[in-house]
């Protein structure tokens, strides 16, 4: 081929090629799988972006084993062997996946942190995906250390990632938030957003947007690094963005200084936007930003004013360097030398830009925020109140120190600032502010998602609700307060917001799984049913839906159906823990408890930290009389979630199987002080109480029971039963008769249990007499099938003694 | 006594509307003493009442229902039509129950006369409580019109519902506020 001919081609192509981008961004999957794959047979070579674009078309129509067979032969590029080990994925294959992002068996005995570093170098750009990705793999195959690891470095490369940071909280790590999410020097924009060659926005080259607007994809270096000769021309601009916004923080007094700068700025937006002739060339910063001159030719005039800022402005000292290198370099950058000026010398554009950041920021000023409250909440521990004010420019290195006298020369200077020249580089600094802003979000729904992840519920929702409004009236929110409610077994509460989250977000299903086991606790069989109409409605094949389905059956005793919901779920999705946690469920309630077993030991290997599932384990055990493989379980999955009173009730319950009462009451306290609204620790109480024959203390602990349930029957009876130890015969009788009115079937066939009706004959009477609800009985017990109704019934009123005392009467009968 | 029997089965199928019966047939072993090819457990225990188990042999006709482990058993229903299989219809049935085969003992016999449709049995033990037991035989000890095979469209087992889910062993607690907090799901 002749070179022009080459030429042609080269260009014909990238045209294709951007047709072919355009079709997959406008979601015509069709069209561009077809002009795909001509352009791969036109291209007939083996390597190249025309191979990776098919891959991907074939990726987004579903077709990932199409996607595979290409890919396999091309996996050359960092993209293409993201995307191949993306559909080894998808098709479960867990070890080719690892190998196409390792490239093979090399770097497996190197260790870990060796193997990300590598995968950053190889991948540039999409090392975050990568990174994320292998996290998945090593996950999968239990090596959780490595996912740790290898989580943690993707975030550190692109912190908005935040399902990773969501997966380091599930393996139990408590990443702090704030070192994540933030912008860091090193943070290339290219990671964070893709480079301009993928993202396939048209670059607005009118006088008015400065190149700044296109910052996004640019990489965005700091002073310091001298990467900034960056491949990617843009980035330059955004370096200078950089610098205009560090300028925010500076308050410096440049608009006395004389509207002569006012001069340079104009120019300097025409003169970026005349260099940007066509939409494949950067803009760059020439030195004609800088009135066409290096850094050693700066005009007289710039120079003075810096001279008089200088003066003004020595707590800003500290960030000048930093700020200003970034300047210079963005003028060697563009010169192509590397030379590091530290002298502030940045020219006028700085100050204009100066000025402009200034009047942004008092335009993009909050009222609610003002940029102190924004120095105040990034040194704070904690997140409390999102400033919404323009957060740009902030490094961590830089401002602590400068803090105050920052924020009011500041405020001074958005007073003083008159009209700008130019709009020009505000669209910029809003990107920058609304970066921020976001990872501000960001840092405390991801605090907010760690206490959750460990069960610290109380403290999870606190931070919730300080999110702003508009943040907080979201599926995602409502949904994380909702399971922080319903962890804390305040279900009503839970439903409640649930609900609330429903009504703003009706087509929401992730999450609504909870809500319908929230339903269940509550019995409303109602609400279930309907919630399960409607997820159905929305999508029959989802696992939240047939979770639901699960539960709703399960509510109306209909184990078989609920088993075959959750078989459907387990299908659905074979890594849903919950879903085997909830078959096991069903199969204890079947009785099929080695079915039961299984299924909790497939969910504890699916997510480790899943605490429900041990407690299942525990309670099967406990069921079967082995107390020490019960308190085991029991005391790991107390453990996982220490906060729970429901999990400190089993602890409890299978120690004093073990016969160590001390422990269990201690446990039991504890988990009183952490829900007092939990009968059940409470009733658990008098019951060890009453094993341990401390009567008069289970009285107590019984008549606050009272107070707090009072329409539970079980309460009266083991009242009963203290008063028959203690010797109180009409207050043991009277108590039955409550237990009796309050629930006749459960009352009956409990006292079938504890007595022997040939003896009761004889004290029934006695007791028939002295009992004064004997006709309340009677139509309460109207609808119980068994013939010796009569007989049952005054034996229930009757003594209900214990066994000791049944013998002792029956030796005395004898 | 049809009229008894009706009570009783209304009665059960109120109760088993409000859930708390559960079949467990799925949990026993089913053999038959005898039966015709193609007519045997499988038709028995299909849900079908269209299919049915015929006997082939010498009366008493048995079906055998043995448990892994002792199962608690409320009542059994029997479905026979007398318009269908007229002679096969049994006329009366025998319930024995024990540990195993050597061991039954006879805790129910019901008179049946052209029955047509479900036939509940409840079974109770000498407290009147649902009986807990290995094994359970059903034997037809004659039928309508003398017949000597019998037909038998569908028998279920039912075992009160246990519990819900995994509780703590507090007695049967009776407010919802309570139960929520008594198991983890």
């Amino acid at each position: 081929m002749r070179d022009d001919e080459i030429l042609t081609t080269m260009h014909s192509h990238e045209g294709i090629k951007s047709a072919i981008w355009n079709c997959l961004n406008r979601y015509d999957t069709e069209n561009a799988t077809f002009l795909a794959e001509r352009l791969c047979a036109q291209v007939q070579s083996n390597s190249g972006e025309a191979q990776y674009l098919l891959a991907t078309c074939y990726y987004r129509s579903g077709k990932q084993v199409q996607a595979c067979d290409i890919l396999r032969k091309t996996s050359d590029s960092a993209d293409s062997k993201l995307l191949l080990a993306k559909c080894y994925m998808d098709l479960k294959k867990i070890k080719q996946a690892e190998n196409a992002l390792l490239d093979g068996n090399v770097w497996h005995f190197k260790p870990v942190f060796d193997q990300l570093e590598e995968i950053e170098k190889t991948f540039g750009d999409s090392a975050c995906f990568a990174l994320q990705l292998l996290g998945k793999i090593y996950q999968e195959t239990q090596r959780m250390d490595q996912a740790k690891q290898a989580y943690s470095y993707c975030l550190r490369l692109n912190p908005f990632l935040f399902v990773a940071y969501q997966s380091l909280c599930d393996l139990g790590e408590k990443p702090d938030p704030k070192e994540y999410f933030q912008l860091r020097p090193n943070h290339k924009v290219s990671a964070l957003t893709g480079s301009a060659a993928n993202n396939n926005f048209e670059l607005n080259l009118g006088k008015e947007t400065t190149p700044a607007s296109f910052i996004f994809p640019q990489k965005l270096t700091f002073g310091s690094e001298s990467s900034i000769e960056s491949n990617s021309k843009l980035s330059n601009l955004s370096i200078i963005t950089r610098s205009r916004l560090a300028r925010l923080t500076r308050g410096q007094d440049l608009l006395s200084q004389g509207q002569n700068t006012f001069g340079r700025p104009d120019s300097s937006p025409d003169s970026i936007a005349s260099q940007n002739s066509t939409p494949d060339e950067s803009p760059v910063i020439t030195p004609t930003m800088f009135g066409g001159s290096n850094i050693g030719h700066l005009p007289a005039a710039p120079s003075k004013k810096l001279k008089n800022r200088r003066d003004h402005d020595s707590p800003l000292q500290q960030s000048k360097p930093f700020v200003i290198n970034q300047a210079n370099n963005s003028t060697t950058s563009s010169l192509g030398t590397s030379a590091l000026n530290l002298t502030p010398s940045p020219g006028p554009s700085t100050t204009s830009s100066q000025q402009r950041v200034r009047r942004s920021t008092r335009l993009y000023t909050n009222s609610n925020g003002s940029v102190k409250e924004n120095e105040k909440s990034l040194t704070s521990s904690k997140k409390a109140a999102a400033p919404k004010s323009p957060r740009s420019g902030r490094k961590s290195s830089s401002t602590k120190t400068q803090s105050a006298k920052t924020t009011e020369m500041n405020e001074k200077n958005l007073i003083e600032s008159s009209c700008y020249p130019s709009v020009a580089q505000e669209p910029s600094l809003l990107h920058s502010h609304s970066i921020k802003e976001f990872l501000s979000i960001l840092r405390q729904i991801g605090q907010a998602y760690q206490y959750l992840a460990h069960y610290d519920c109380r403290k999870s929702i606190e931070i919730l609700d300080q999110l702003p409004d508009k943040h907080y009236k979201t599926g995602w929110v409502l949904c994380a307060k909702g399971k922080a409610y319903y962890e804390l077994s305040d279900y009503k509460t839970a439903v409640k917001i649930y609900e609330e989250c429903r009504e703003l977000e009706p087509s929401r299903l992730q999450g609504m799984e909870v809500l319908s086991t929230a339903y269940w606790y509550l019995e409303n069989e109602v609400a279930l049913s309907a919630l399960c109409h409607e997820m159905q409605e929305i999508n029959r094949n989802s696992v939240e839906t047939c979770l639901a389905l699960g539960n709703c059956f399960s509510q109306q005793r209909e184990h078989d159906t609920a088993i075959k919901f959750f078989k459907r779920a387990v299908q659905l999705n074979d890594k849903c823990a919950y879903a085997f946690t909830l078959l096991g469920h069903e199969h204890v309630q079947t009785e099929e408890l080695e079915w039961g077993l299984t299924c909790f030991r497939t969910a504890i290997r699916l997510d480790l930290r899943h605490y429900n599932a041990w407690l299942g384990l525990g309670s099967i055990y406990y069921k079967q009389e082995r107390y020490h493989l019960a308190d085991l379980h029991f005391k790991k999955a107390y453990a996982i979630n220490p906060h729970s009173s429901v999990v400190m009730n089993f602890v409890a319950v299978s120690l004093q199987a073990l016969k160590k009462s001390d422990e269990a009451m201690k446990i039991l306290n504890k988990a009183i002080r952490a829900n007092p609204e939990n009968p059940i620790c409470k009733f658990n109480r008098a019951k060890i109480l009453f094993a341990n024959e401390k009567y008069e203390e289970a009285l107590k602990e019984l008549e606050e029971l009272k107070e707090l349930v009072p329409k539970e029957a079980q309460v009266y009876f083991l009242t009963g039963k203290v008063h028959a130890k203690l010797g109180n015969t009409h207050l043991e009788l009277m108590h039955f008769s409550w237990m009796m009115d309050l629930d006749p079937k459960g009352a009956n066939s409990q006292i079938k249990e504890a007595l022997d009706p040939a003896l009761n004959r004889t004290v029934a009477s006695v007791a028939s007499q002295s009992s004064g609800l004997l006709d309340a009985n009677d139509a309460a017990m109207a609808t119980d099938p068994p013939p010796n109704d009569s007989l049952q019934e005054a034996a229930g009123i009757g003594n209900v003694m214990n066994m000791d005392d049944m013998h002792e009467s029956s030796d005395e009968s004898l | 006594m049809a009229a008894n029997k009706a009570n009783e089965s209304l009665e059960l199928a109120l109760e088993k509307f409000s859930k708390n019966i559960r079949e467990v047939g799925s949990q026993a072993i089913w053999s038959l003493s005898s039966c015709k090819p193609g007519f045997g457990v499988d038709q028995l225990r299909d849900d079908c009442v269209d299919t049915y188990w015929q006997s082939d042999g010498q009366l008493p006709h048995l079906v055998n229902v043995q448990f892994r482990k002792k199962t608690t058993v409320q009542d059994i229903c029997i479905y026979t039509d007398y318009k269908l299989d007229e002679s096969y219809t049994p006329s009366r049935i025998s319930i024995r129950a024990g540990t195993h085969f050597n061991d039954l003992q006879e805790i129910e016999v019901v008179e049946l006369n052209e029955p047509s449709g479900w036939i509940v049995i409840p079974i109770k033990d000498i407290h009147d409580n649902p009986l807990r037991t290995f094994m359970v035989q059903i034997a037809v000890i004659t039928n309508h019109q003398n017949g000597r095979d019998t037909h038998m469209r569908q028998i279920k087992i039912h075992s009160p519902a246990e519990k819900r889910a995994i509780t703590l062993d507090l007695g049967h607690l009776s407010t919802v506020d309570c139960r929520q907090y008594s198991y983890l799901r």
